[in-house]
């Protein structure tokens, strides 16, 4: 069964159940009592007239503002490239609060990093890209990121002990602070197996610079060390699900490709984040053939 | 119906002219009894909850309607609250439903054994789904809200709404492939 006979299905369900369309509203009509008094006009959301009316004034606070905020801006841009390797959880650092990816004042870093890089295909903004609206501070950690120094895709699928999908429910720093904790729901395990080992809500490490968010969804290669699971590499930024399916991941993900995959601008976290320019955006994604390509590994290794 | 003959319809009811109403009910009449039904799972329910709706838009929720922040979206959230809380007070009242009492209507009475059997097939795989799954189906199939909207709705990520659509979705195409073999 295809999806649009599912939907006729379910459509026909609701229509052979729904009532009379004419009694109901006759039943509704004879329910309503008369009103006497005037309308009130419907308040919009912006008001034209008010705006217009200070807007003159606002014009010249605005320009004012704009001077300072440019200043601003220019030193925070500083202190978000250099390294920090402080914990951060309780006291935002300029970075963190500068770095809601979800805010359109980002387009003013996207810009000022823009002049570096030279893309030979069309740059999509990652602020562009529908993701969940969920938008809050981002945990620092003080750790040295898991993984090898550089990243290549079959290394990383040969130390992938576990492949996910999960939805970040919780995220919380450990108790030393090297590391950044994110309990999952809703997962799916790749490796069916998996789910009844580490079970619906299982709780991962990562000490990457780039953390994931509280209501995103990721796919994620795990390693399990100690009993616990943490990511494999966390050089680059975690591969992430759009809102509508698609993927944004580091291009070095080759198996994600697929024939529509953009370039992407992503933020650069720090001056070591050597990866900000190299992310893809997918709007299908061909995570059956990265899941595929680690199962046979894995099989073949069991 | 798009956005400003939405406000120009509240208008109309603020100015207790029950042609505004007619013409909201004619457009959405079956988007707020399937976000009713998939909310109470019972027909009679859904139906009485349906006209309280929209005796209720009349009297009062027009006058809280601001626009400009989607009149679907608003429109699903307010039936889907009223809904939700129709099922608490009867919860605490203990009611209980008798399967009897809520029979769904053959469409003709040649096509009454197919219809009662593929309904109630029907009727068994949505309420095989999880609550939230069947009401995100729901505002997602009949609404016809997208993802954002129904995260509004709803108060849900957006990228728990699009798991949960697509998880429901492959749970309705196996229960229906499970029964065609079986």
């Amino acid at each position: 069964m295809n999806d649009n006979e599912l939907i006729e299905l379910l459509k026909a369900h609701t229509d052979a159940s729904a009532p009379d369309k004419e009694a109901l509203w006759k039943n509704i009509e004879s329910r309503l009592e008369p009103k006497t008094r005037a309308a009130a006009p419907i308040k919009r959301g912006f008001d034209m007239k008010r705006f217009a009316a200070v807007g003159s004034a606002a014009a010249g606070i605005v320009l004012i503002l704009g001077l300072f905020s440019t200043i601003n801006t220019r030193n925070s841009m500083t202190d978000a490239l250099a390294p920090d390797n402080s914990i951060s959880a309780s006291k935002p650092s300029a970075d963190e609060n500068a770095q809601d990816l979800d805010n359109a004042d980002n387009a003013d870093v996207a810009d000022a990093v823009c002049d570096t890089i030279t893309p030979a295909e069309p740059l999509l903004s990652y602020a562009d890209i529908p993701f969940s609206s969920y938008s809050e501070t981002i945990l620092q950690c003080s750790g040295e990121p898991f993984g090898d120094s550089f990243f290549v895709e079959e290394n990383v699928l040969a130390q992938t002990d576990v492949l996910l999908s999960g939805e970040v429910t919780r995220v919380f720093l450990s108790e030393d602070g090297s590391s950044i904790c994110y309990e999952l729901g809703n997962v799916e395990y790749y490796d069916e197996k998996d789910a009844e080992v580490y079970g619906e809500a299982p709780v991962i490490t990562s000490r990457s610079r780039s953390a994931m968010r509280r209501g995103r969804r990721y796919l994620l290669a795990l390693a399990l060390e100690d009993g616990a699971l943490h990511t494999v590499f966390d050089g680059v930024p975690q591969v992430e699900f759009t809102a509508d399916g698609g993927l944004v991941y580091f291009n070095g993900w080759s198996l994600l490709d697929d024939e529509g995959a953009q370039a992407i601008l992503y933020e650069q976290k720090n001056a070591e984040d050597f990866y900000y320019d190299r992310m893809k955006f997918s709007r299908s994604g061909s995570v059956s053939r990265l899941v595929g390509t680690w199962l046979e590994q894995t099989r073949a290794d069991s | 119906m798009d956005e400003k003959q939405f406000d120009y319809c509240i208008l109309l009811i603020r100015q207790g002219r029950s042609d505004g109403l007619r013409a909201i009910y004619e457009s959405y009449f079956k988007v707020i009894y399937s976000i009713m039904l998939s909310v109470t799972k019972n027909p009679t329910d859904a139906e009485d909850l349906t006209s309280d709706f929209f005796v209720k838009l009349w009297d009062k929720l027009a006058e809280a309607y601001r626009s400009g922040s989607g009149h679907k979206s608003w429109l699903a959230a307010a039936a889907r609250n009223m809904a939700v809380d129709f099922l608490r007070r009867k919860s605490r009242v203990e009611l209980t439903l008798d399967d009897e009492e809520n029979p769904l209507e053959p469409q003709s009475a040649e096509r009454l054994e197919e219809t009662v059997i593929g309904s109630l097939n029907v009727q068994q795989a949505l309420d095989s789904l999880k609550e939230s799954e069947r009401e995100i189906v729901s505002l997602k199939l009949f609404a016809e809200l997208t993802f954002k909207e129904i995260a509004a709705a709803m108060k849900m990520p957006m990228g728990t709404v699009t798991w949960k659509y697509n998880s429901a979705m492959k749970k309705l195409k196996e229960y229906f492939k499970e029964v065609r073999s079986g």
